[in-house]
């Protein structure tokens, strides 16, 4: 009796690590927004690499601070919390990533940046509709979406790989952080680092002379 | 003697030696010009057709970027080319500039990140002979970069004219003293779609420039071959070929229909095959001098007119643009081999057996010709949906990574897409001629450093490859 039980055992671990296996074969990768960019676009590039026939909600959420504050209903003043977008336009691409770092459980205790400040987890508001995209092809499918008129502030870009039940099986998510776009775009450092070096000139000498 | 009759007998002498010098002046003037004269022209005499060589160079594609990381791409490039040549004309017009060498990774993020506008070819052009051409003066140090394919400007420096070599993988750009005062990043319309670089959707290094997504009124139509709609055109394209020798060439047809006209023992030979395309030889090589790429594709394309024409649209523009050149270096003689391409509705018309005309000029002189145009008929229709490119190419990602490496063997599907995120060079819309059929399919034209791969435009299946080596 046991030993059947025990093959009953080893039949259902089976069923269920191919089960698993299954489930898990499946995999979403956010190849845009790079992770932890830093734009002054007020767009920007979602694009979704689904390896398999597999299914995905793609969702963007903005970053926004709870706050609460005091208002006055019929003559009583009641305390409601508000959301409202955090002053991060002095943040780098490292403190971006510390603030993701801290989402997603890489650190437990956030980082201070470049601001001054401590990167805390901030509340997740829904910007716009999820989308859930159905790659049918047996092979890799795309998934891409252009987002405009995007407000300055952070953003996270989640995905989730849904399952037959239509439960997340898998997630991937990233942060963009979109700042002001400056009226003036200040001179880049681009062109500093690489002109003009010895190499190059010596190449461009001996180029000449057997020219 | 007197001293009369001997005054008579010196201008005897006089006007014996004038007329031995006009006698010999005479005879160069009639013979030594000729004589003189590199042999493609010989050929070329009689009904002379001349062509506007310019109008054949038209950029893939003009980009006005956007700033983050998107594009727009232009309508009409050929308009926007003529712009951006009148904008860099104007920087000519300043200091002399320095040229320098910039990585791929600088010249992405100048055309990126910024307002930009970029101006691609599929074949590279000599920097040197192009500036000389569009009466760009001569750039200092401008000999350093030898050929581009990718110019433009960025808001990143806006005094500088960037250049690229996708051959040679090779960045450049021009630096002057201060910018034109009527510097601009966007010279024409544009169409709605967004494209970007092909390796920020997918992952990768690829400079394709891709479409999120799209439409097309393309659809799938008749072809007829030139020599179906014009039977007498083979003799037509013999008598333009050989020129005054017609009456000397030998007319072979064998049991395959197929009809050669041959001058003296092989030494040009003009073969027109039932399929419709013709090849032309001469093996000759030139004894003239090359006349550089622009030199040289007016000797090719005044001949492909020519010889049977080149297509026209129906307001009589040219339907036809250089596709591709590759330089040639055989020894004595150099030139280029040039391939046209045919156009339909706007898009290029392409098969597995390549381009429409292809053309090798070599010391000066056509030396070959290969000639397969199509006439088409029905391939617009309602606008509809295409494929989104980038799930063409993830789709398709085995089948590009095996043509392109020649190797049949699986491959795991996460080293095929990375190689087509790596690798891939332009995908753009056009026709494929399915010969054997009578058709001309919508299709998606793919370029890797390998092979020239056609998708089904709307459904994204694989219709056929020319392989084209590096």
């Amino acid at each position: 009796m046991s030993r059947r039980l025990a093959r009953i055992a080893a039949f259902a671990l089976a069923l269920v690590m191919m089960c698993t296996g299954v489930c898990f074969a499946a995999s979403a990768e956010i190849v845009s927004p790079a992770a932890s960019s830093v734009t002054d676009s007020d767009s920007f590039l979602i694009s979704v690499k689904l390896d398999s026939v597999s299914k995905a909600r793609i969702s963007v959420y903005q970053q926004k601070e709870a706050v609460e504050v005091s208002r006055t209903v019929s003559g009583t003043s009641i305390k409601v919390t508000e959301y409202v977008v955090p002053d991060l336009s002095a943040l780098k691409p490292e403190d971006v990533q510390a603030i993701s770092d801290l989402y997603t459980g890489v650190v437990t205790k956030g980082a201070v940046m470049s601001n001054g400040k401590t990167a805390v987890k901030y509340t997740d508001i829904p910007y716009g509709d999820p989308v859930v995209y159905e790659n049918k092809a047996e092979g890799i499918g795309i998934y891409t979406k252009q987002l405009t008129g995007v407000a300055p502030g952070l953003y996270r870009v989640n995905v989730d790989l849904l399952g037959k039940d239509g439960k997340p099986a898998a997630s991937a998510t990233t942060f963009i952080l979109v700042k002001e776009k400056p009226k003036v775009k200040e001179k880049t450092d681009l062109f500093e680092t690489n002109q003009g070096t010895a190499a190059q000139t010596l190449k461009t000498v001996i180029k000449n002379i057997f020219k | 003697m007197s001293s009369r009759s001997r005054l008579i007998e010196h201008a005897k002498s006089v006007i014996l030696v004038v007329l031995f010098i006009a006698t010999i002046l005479l005879l160069y003037l009639l013979w030594g010009k000729d004589y003189l004269r590199p042999a493609a022209v010989t050929v070329l005499r009689g009904q002379a057709a001349e062509v506007n060589e310019s109008l054949l160079v038209v950029p893939d594609y003009v980009a006005y970027g956007s700033g983050d990381g998107s594009f727009s791409l232009a309508d009409d490039p050929a308009e926007a080319f003529a712009k951006a040549v009148a904008q860099a004309a104007g920087f000519a017009k300043l200091s002399s500039p320095t040229l320098s060498q910039i990585t791929r990774e600088q010249y992405r993020a100048a055309m990126t990140g910024f307002e930009s506008v970029q101006l691609s070819f599929r074949y590279a052009l000599p920097t040197a002979q192009f500036c000389e051409y569009y009466g760009l003066g001569k750039f200092t140090s401008s000999d350093s970069s030898e050929s581009f394919t990718c110019f433009g400007f960025s808001e990143a420096s806006p005094e500088s004219i960037f250049f690229k070599d996708e051959s040679s993988g090779s960045c450049y750009r021009l630096l002057f003293g201060e910018a034109p005062a009527s510097l601009s990043y966007r010279f024409t319309d544009a169409g709605s779609a967004q494209y970007y670089y092909c390796g920020d959707i997918l992952g990768g290094k690829a400079d394709a420039m891709i479409a999120l997504e799209g439409e097309s009124t393309l659809q799938a139509g008749r072809m007829l071959t030139e020599l179906e709609a014009d039977p007498m055109l083979s003799t037509e394209i013999a008598r333009a070929a050989y020129g005054d020798t017609f009456d000397f060439v030998r007319r072979l047809r064998d049991g395959f229909g197929t009809l050669t006209y041959m001058y003296g023992y092989g030494a040009k030979v003009l073969t027109c095959y039932t399929d419709g395309s013709f090849d032309y030889y001469d093996e000759s090589t030139g004894r003239g001098e090359s006349r550089g790429f622009f030199g040289d594709l007016k000797t090719a394309a005044d001949f492909v007119e020519k010889c049977g024409g080149i297509p026209k649209d129906e307001n009589g523009g040219l339907a036809m643009q250089l596709f591709g050149a590759i330089r040639l270096d055989q020894g004595r003689s150099s030139g280029y081999v040039f391939g046209f391409v045919q156009t339909e509705d706007g898009v290029p018309v392409l098969s597995d057996r390549g381009c429409s005309v292809e053309v090798e000029v070599s010391g000066g002189q056509v030396t070959r010709m290969k000639r397969a145009v199509i006439k088409a008929s029905d391939i617009s229709g309602d606008s509809r949906e295409v494929m989104q490119p980038a799930n063409v190419l993830a789709g398709n990602c085995n089948h590009i990574y095996n043509i392109s490496t020649n190797s049949m063997l699986s491959v795991e599907p996460a080293e095929a897409y990375a190689y087509v995120a790596d690798n891939v060079r332009s995908m753009r819309m056009g026709l494929y001629e399915q010969e054997d059929l009578g058709t001309l399919t919508p299709c998606w034209i793919v370029l890797s450093p390998a092979a020239r791969f056609f998708f089904d435009l709307y459904d994204g299946t694989p219709l056929g490859f020319d392989l084209i080596g590096d």
